[in-house]
């Protein structure tokens, strides 16, 4: 218990003391030409289509699509818990028997932290086929926030990933399927998404910083 | 005759604040502070879509989290529309400032409360203290006051009679 409880805390301020702005660039398949198949968006089914402004599910829907969606990523039957889908991604990435590093990654990563969270709050796949569930009342914010966005990102390829970390560091990767660097208006966007983000990171520690002296200049 | 002014109802602000958002922004009916409270700790973070205006169906979604993380998806003739790309943008800035002035409401309210309930207790207590006639407990409240004032007045000496050097 005391080590899930450090595990929960290093998360957390993990998440506080960094910024992440990720910029993914949805493509759309061709028009249909008569007589023939509808071509497929570039590289099924990592690249979901046009924002559709669905709204976001419930946690269990988000987490189950997750596994489903992770599974068919690295392979596992209905029963493949979270935890295995982490290892094969992870061996993947090791023996570099697939091109998609970033996916691969991201994979393995949200894998290992979504077993945490189902082990936590919830039921993992079982070896009768039954789906993964979770308690949402068990859910921290910081689980929540972690599910929904694994889920918004999905299995996309990011094209400009940003990371800002508290003690300055500021690294920004840019990916592409053809090899091009993204264009101007892509990149000019994605800055002004990271100044709404560090607005956003500022203002949240404005406010833990007035909550703290209120506070402690009370007592 | 005294003319007194209502004052306007929630629902009547809420309605004005929809009529004047821009055409193709979308509004969200999580007004309260509450809810958008909700939305950004319990659902994960705030959805924001923005659609192009000329009805072509083009949009741009950002979600945006509690600790400032953004995910966007969009394609890139809508992040090439410098119109679209700006309102969205707008659309996420404004609704940040909105939640940051409530969070400072609410803050206010809690440094406020506490610095009444001080001196309530701080009341309270001279008051008990002086109907039990142990009225020396006072020194307690006048001691460390009177401990700043000397603190104060030593430094202020010591600077005045140093800047007399200097000069």
């Amino acid at each position: 218990m005391p080590r899930q409880s450090a595990q929960e805390g290093h998360r957390l301020l993990n998440q506080l003391f960094t910024l992440d702005v990720n910029t993914v660039i949805t493509k759309v398949a061709d028009p249909p030409v008569p007589g023939q198949a509808p071509t497929p968006p570039d590289a099924p089914p990592l690249v979901k289509a046009e924002p559709t402004g669905e709204k976001a599910p419930s946690m269990q829907v988000m987490v189950q699509n997750l596994a489903e969606r992770y599974r068919g990523f690295t392979g596992g039957d209905e029963s493949t818990t979270f935890a295995e889908v982490s290892a094969r991604a992870t061996a993947a990435r090791k023996h570099r028997v697939r091109p998609e590093h970033g996916v691969l990654d991201r994979v393995a990563h949200n894998g290992q932290v979504l077993h945490d969270i189902v082990s936590r709050a919830g039921t993992p796949a079982g070896a009768g086929g039954a789906a993964v569930q979770i308690d949402e009342s068990k859910l921290t914010p910081s689980d929540a926030a972690t599910i929904r966005k694994a889920w918004e990102l999905s299995l996309d390829p990011i094209d400009v990933a940003t990371h800002v970390s508290m003690v300055g560091d500021t690294i920004t990767r840019f990916s592409s399927s053809t090899g091009a660097a993204p264009a101007d208006d892509i990149v000019a966007f994605h800055g002004q998404m990271v100044n709404s983000g560090l607005g956003e990171w500022q203002a949240l520690m404005g406010v833990v910083e007035q909550f703290l002296a209120t506070v402690f200049g009370f007592f | 005759m005294i003319r007194t002014r209502s004052l306007p109802s929630l629902t009547r602000r809420r309605v004005a604040q929809r009529a004047v958002a821009p055409a193709g922004t979308a509004t969200s009916a999580a007004d309260s502070l509450p809810e958008r409270s909700k939305e950004l700790f319990a659902r994960g973070g705030k959805l924001f879509e923005t659609r192009a205006s000329d009805g072509s169906g083009r949009a741009i979604s950002t979600l945006l989290q509690a600790d400032g993380d953004l995910v966007t998806r969009a394609t890139a003739d809508s992040i090439a529309d410098a119109e679209l790309a700006a309102r969205h943008e707008a659309q996420i800035v404004a609704w940040l400032h909105q939640l940051n002035r409530d969070w400072q409401k609410i803050e206010n309210w809690c440094s406020g409360g506490l610095g009444a309930a001080a001196v309530v207790l701080t009341g309270v207590d001279a008051f008990t203290v002086a109907s039990t006639g142990g009225a020396w407990h006072l020194a307690f409240l006048v001691v460390p006051a009177a401990a700043v004032a000397a603190i104060r007045a030593g430094v202020s000496m010591v600077a005045r009679r140093a800047l007399r050097h200097v000069q």
